[in-house]
């Protein structure tokens, strides 16, 4: 005969089993209930196979991505370094940065001194290219002013800014908005700071 | 060996080797938790390199009467429930998620099961029911998933995972059991199909 429900072994006389300090009572009904010990079994080999799982290593460049981010003084082989240490990958991007602020200054520098020694030369060149541009650049002013000038909104806005009275509250006002949404724009882009405390 | 405690009063002072081996010692158990929570590991990664930033930065206001181990788990649990309750995830599939159109997504989203130091049989029996055993954890609700990882993967005793959760100790065995009976039933269903 089976025992009745209100008797078979408990979560906490179970776990007990599996610890290995089971109360008398909890031995005794696991050798006579065909039920718990089924249970018993079952779960006993289900805390085996979750015992068993795998672990995974995460890639092997987490910790030297960690150290770059610590900010906080860091001392190694006696040597302290301020904070932010970065990383082999950073110091090579930082590298890569000077070499190429370094080549475009070094151009720049070049075609200036260039220019300056064959100032025909440079004129010859330059001038139909620049004569293109500050053609191109006045049309397409010329075709925005004429556009906006028939927008039915211009008036307002040309009677808004009619007087210095006028328009420097208008400006003010605009200038702040622009400050205002800049502001705002930060906070949301700024990640709360860490709150690692108990 | 060096305990954790004289480790972190190491790293308090702010040497690097000290930083190091709290790296070496927790990584693989942070990464394995929060893999198991998140079930991405490009994911896994980031919030794995979070806690640990989060606990180097911080280790000033480490408190040695706890264990070490309580506080990483914390934040490192903090940091995947915080990201599941931003977001809803793919469920997790041996061949990657369904979603997955890239080959290095469905890397990332893949379960690696098996163990390579075992004989091919024994590597095919265990890869089954380990195999049920992952999808079945990954169905189970967060808290209760949190806690059979803790208790039965990672070996913590139910007074630390009480700890490391912030909940009370009964709480804890409640969620515990709750999480076993899921599974098991999550199991005897899965064998059915």
């Amino acid at each position: 005969m089976t025992a009745s429900p209100a008797t078979h072994l408990s979560a906490d006389e179970l776990d007990a089993l599996h610890e290995g300090t089971p109360a008398r009572r909890a031995t005794s009904h696991l050798e006579t209930c065909p039920d718990c010990q089924a249970l018993f079994a079952l779960d006993t080999r289900l805390i085996s196979v979750l015992g068993q799982l795998p672990t995974w290593d995460p890639s092997p460049h987490l910790m030297e991505r960690v150290l770059s981010r610590i900010e906080r003084p860091v001392v190694s082989a006696g040597v302290t370094h301020p904070a932010g240490v970065r990383s082999p990958r950073e110091r090579s991007a930082r590298r890569r940065v000077v070499v190429a602020s370094l080549l475009t200054t070094g151009l720049l520098t070049g075609g200036f001194a260039w220019a300056f020694l064959e100032p025909d030369t440079a004129l010859g060149l330059a001038q139909p290219a620049f004569q293109q541009l500050t053609g191109a650049l006045w049309t397409g002013l010329q075709a925005l002013s004429a556009n906006a000038v028939e927008q039915p909104w211009f008036s307002a806005i040309r009677d808004a800014l009619a007087t210095p009275a006028r328009a420097v509250p208008v400006l003010m006002a605009g200038a702040g908005l622009y400050a205002m949404a800049l502001l705002g724009l930060r906070r949301l882009l700024t990640r709360p700071a860490a709150d690692a405390g108990w | 060996m060096l305990t954790d405690q004289e480790v972190v009063r190491h790293a308090v002072i702010g040497r690097e080797a000290a930083y190091r081996e709290l790296i070496r010692r927790y990584q693989r158990p942070v990464f394995s938790l929060v893999f198991r929570m998140v079930r991405n590991r490009e994911l896994a990664e980031d919030l794995t390199q979070e806690t640990f930033v989060k606990v180097l930065n911080a280790i000033d206001s480490y408190r040695p009467e706890y264990k070490f181990s309580s506080w990483i788990f914390k934040i490192a649990n903090n940091a995947s429930i915080d990201h599941l309750r931003r977001r809803s995830l793919d469920t997790l599939s041996l061949d990657g998620s369904p979603h997955a159109e890239t080959a290095e997504a469905i890397e990332a989203t893949t379960l690696q099961i098996s163990d390579s130091a075992e004989s091919p049989l024994d590597e095919v029996a265990n890869r089954e029911l380990g195999s049920r055993i992952e999808i079945a954890i990954q169905q189970l609700r967060p808290e209760y998933r949190n806690c059979i990882l803790l208790r039965h993967v990672e070996g913590r005793p139910y007074e630390e995972i009480a700890e490391i959760l912030d909940l009370p100790l009964g709480t804890v065995k409640t969620y515990i059991h709750r999480a076993r009976n899921e599974l098991r039933i999550l199991l005897a269903e899965s064998r059915d199909d």
